[in-house]
């Protein structure tokens, strides 16, 4: 097992690596990518904001796999992974509900409308959030990772019929159109900025998910050791 | 099937003690006619409101009553009746589920019968509404509730604050199902639109998370 | 091979080690005596024998059957602190419900019965909440009976106990014990306990000493 004290560890290159990304992507959001003619500078949000939802999203199914694993295997591996995926996917998602609206405002005059992505998000974000208390108010043992785990796939299995229910609705009642969408004309220094913004947030997203994955795996085993430790004490 | 019986036993007992203790049922009955009061009270009572929102408010109405419903399929072993009487059972963590829900579902479309006619009356509906397909959408709608509500219902059991926590649970997961509920319905007060799109949502929404809820039911009515 | 076998159970609750490395058995045919003082853990070691808790570490099994599977939950009958009968229905519809949960084939046969075996037939009609708390823990008894299981375990069945209903329970265990059941009961009252025992054990900080059978009284 190597030490990750050492300064010349793999993980370490790893972080230093994450760190150099967010550097070059701070760089090209703010500088590199050229402001944008209708909204200005306030657009610039926009290199946070979907790269924030990428990195939620990818937690979070990463939450859903690791679940799926743990009602098949019983794994404590899969357990945390599980975790670790869903609270550094409630925060990305906490980071993309704060820049929406912060984006929004100035730039469609309203804080919020009640879309598929938008309205999924908030959704997704009371679901995991609850998925945490169910975790934390559950008696640690072998109880709580097999109801949380539950739990994790029946969230998995609403998220996409929960899209397509409210996507169907907003086709029926159309919100306000609101042009300067994320998609709508990007230029090629934009994009540049955007997928290395996109890079730098994943990266940043495997480290918390890494870091939280290997402190709950030692959480158990130092569980294990007190146990030990407690069967032996006190004859 | 052996299966079968034990549902049913489940589902016979736990009607025959709400019956007996009635207060619940009480409760919840005045909880969901309370809410219709307060809208009706927030809005004038005109034609266009209902036509505009009367799926809405009644559903509200019906999910506030609901909630208490499926929170007493588990607090009803409490005390001395206590879950582990049903724990330590030899018998299927499914079926034991299955007649809990059959149960919670009786009961809230019990609810829901007594309601809706007064829905009718306070709100003005219009003469023309479908109460045919009002009352199959609320068959479909309620059984998605009482399937996902009584499985978290289950799970928030083992922990402390189970009222608060249910909600949180089920309602985002229902999204789907109470979008389609609200609106079929809102389709059938006013005449306008297609509701198939929304039934049929809730058959599949139905059908997925009864399967799933089968599926995971060991996982949910385990011991410590 | 004995009945119940127990071998090094642990369990932990967060930080605390209630049971530590419990090894215990039991034939057919005896009564065993489990003593401690209270929070000792003997309701915690009667509970995971029942299949209602899991074990830390170790394993128990009845029979064969690994504690808390099905197999083993059939031959098990728990007479716990809590009577596990709803108070707003009557004892009959009471233990006709766990006649069906336990798929018994004539499930009214078994209730009639089962009230016999504890003498207390004229039960079957009154409310549980309505019920002293001698009758209370008949009725319990008579579940805990129900499915004919070859092993009882008993968490202080004598407590708060009128005298007439003590006498009652004893007898009724007499029998069961003379039938071939093998019987665990966790008590304070050695006078209570009198003339039943084959053998007994004490849990002390969680670990479980046995002491040597006692002639048995009949």
């Amino acid at each position: 097992m190597a030490s990750t004290s050492s300064l010349r560890s793999p993980s370490t290159w790893v972080f230093a690596a994450t760190l150099g990304l967010l550097i070059v992507s701070l760089w090209w959001n703010l500088v590199g990518a050229p402001t944008e003619a209708t909204m200005g500078t306030i657009q610039r949000i926009f290199y946070y904001h979907v790269p924030s939802a990428a990195a939620a999203w990818t937690a979070l199914l990463l939450n859903a796999g690791a679940s799926l694993w743990y009602l098949v295997r019983r794994s404590p591996v899969a357990d945390a992974l599980a975790l670790a995926g869903a609270e550094v996917g409630l925060a990305f998602l906490t980071i993309v509900l704060i820049t929406g609206p912060i984006w929004a405002r100035p730039v469609w005059g309203v804080w919020w409308v009640w879309d598929a992505r938008l309205t999924l998000t908030l959704a997704m974000w009371v679901m995991y959030a609850s998925y945490l208390i169910l975790r934390q108010l559950t008696p640690p043992g072998s109880l709580q990772p097999r109801l949380a785990a539950a739990l994790a796939v029946f969230f998995a299995a609403d998220i996409p019929i929960d899209y397509m229910s409210i996507r169907w609705w907003r086709t029926q009642h159309p919100s306000p159109v609101l042009f300067g969408g994320p998609d709508s004309g990007l230029a090629p220094r934009m994009l540049t900025a955007l997928l290395i913004s996109m890079a730098a947030f994943l990266a940043v997203m495997g480290c918390l998910v890494w870091l939280r994955y290997r402190q709950e795996m030692a959480r158990g085993r130092l569980a294990a050791l007190r146990q030990r430790q407690l069967l032996l004490e006190e004859s | 099937m052996g299966e079968w019986r034990i549902a049913a036993a489940v589902c016979a007992r736990d009607l025959r003690i709400e019956l007996r203790t009635r207060e619940a049922l009480l409760a919840m009955g005045f909880y969901a006619l309370l809410v219709m009061v307060i809208f009706s009270f927030a809005f004038s009572s005109d034609a266009s409101l209902t036509l505009r929102a009367g799926g809405g408010l009644l559903w509200v109405a019906f999910l506030f009553a609901s909630l208490v419903a499926l929170d007493r399929a588990f607090l009803r072993e409490a005390g001395e009746s206590s879950l582990v009487g049903l724990q330590i059972a030899p018998a299927s963590r499914a079926a034991i589920l299955a007649g809990k829900f059959a149960a919670s579902y009786a009961i809230i479309l019990g609810l829901e019968a007594i309601l809706m006619p007064l829905f009718a009356v306070l709100f003005n509906t219009p003469r023309h509404a479908d109460w045919g397909g009002i009352i199959f959408t609320a068959l479909l709608g309620t059984w998605a509730l009482a399937a996902n509500g009584t499985y978290f219902s289950a799970m928030c059991a083992h922990t402390r604050q189970r009222a608060l926590l249910l909600p949180l649970l089920l309602l985002p997961v229902s999204i789907p199902a109470i979008l389609a509920m609200v609106q079929a319905t809102q389709v059938y007060l006013t005449g306008e639109g297609m509701a198939n799109y929304w039934l049929q949502l809730l058959i599949g929404y139905d059908v997925i998370f009864t399967v799933l809820a089968w599926a995971l039911a060991d996982m949910v009515l385990d011991i410590e | 091979m004995p009945l119940l076998e127990c071998q090094s159970v642990s369990r932990f609750f967060g930080e605390t080690a209630v049971l530590r490395q419990v090894n215990w058995r039991c034939e057919a045919g005896q009564c065993l005596a489990l003593w401690g003082a209270n929070g000792a853990g003997k309701s915690t070691l009667l509970r995971i024998l029942a299949g209602a808790l899991r074990p830390s570490l170790g394993t128990a099994t009845v029979n064969g059957a690994a504690v808390g599977t099905a197999a083993a939950r059939r031959q098990t009958g728990f007479l716990s602190h809590q009577s596990l009968l709803h108070p707003h229905l009557t004892v009959a519809e009471n233990l006709r419900f766990y006649a069906v949960l336990h798929q018994l084939s004539d499930p009214d046969a078994a209730v009639t019965s089962a009230l016999a075996q504890v003498r207390g037939e004229y039960l079957a009609a009154r409310r549980v909440g309505e019920l002293s708390q001698g009758m209370r823990q008949k009725a319990a008894l008579a579940r805990a009976l129900l499915h004919q299981p070859r092993l009882l375990l008993l968490d202080e069945p004598f407590a708060s106990l009128d005298l007439q209903t003590v006498g009652d329970m004893r007898a009724s265990l007499q029998e069961l014990r003379r039938a071939g059941l093998a019987i665990l009961l966790s008590s304070h009252n050695r006078q209570q306990v009198e003339g039943l025992l084959d053998g007994e054990a004490t849990l002390e900080r969680g670990r479980l000493s046995v002491s040597l059978p006692e002639v048995a009284r009949a």
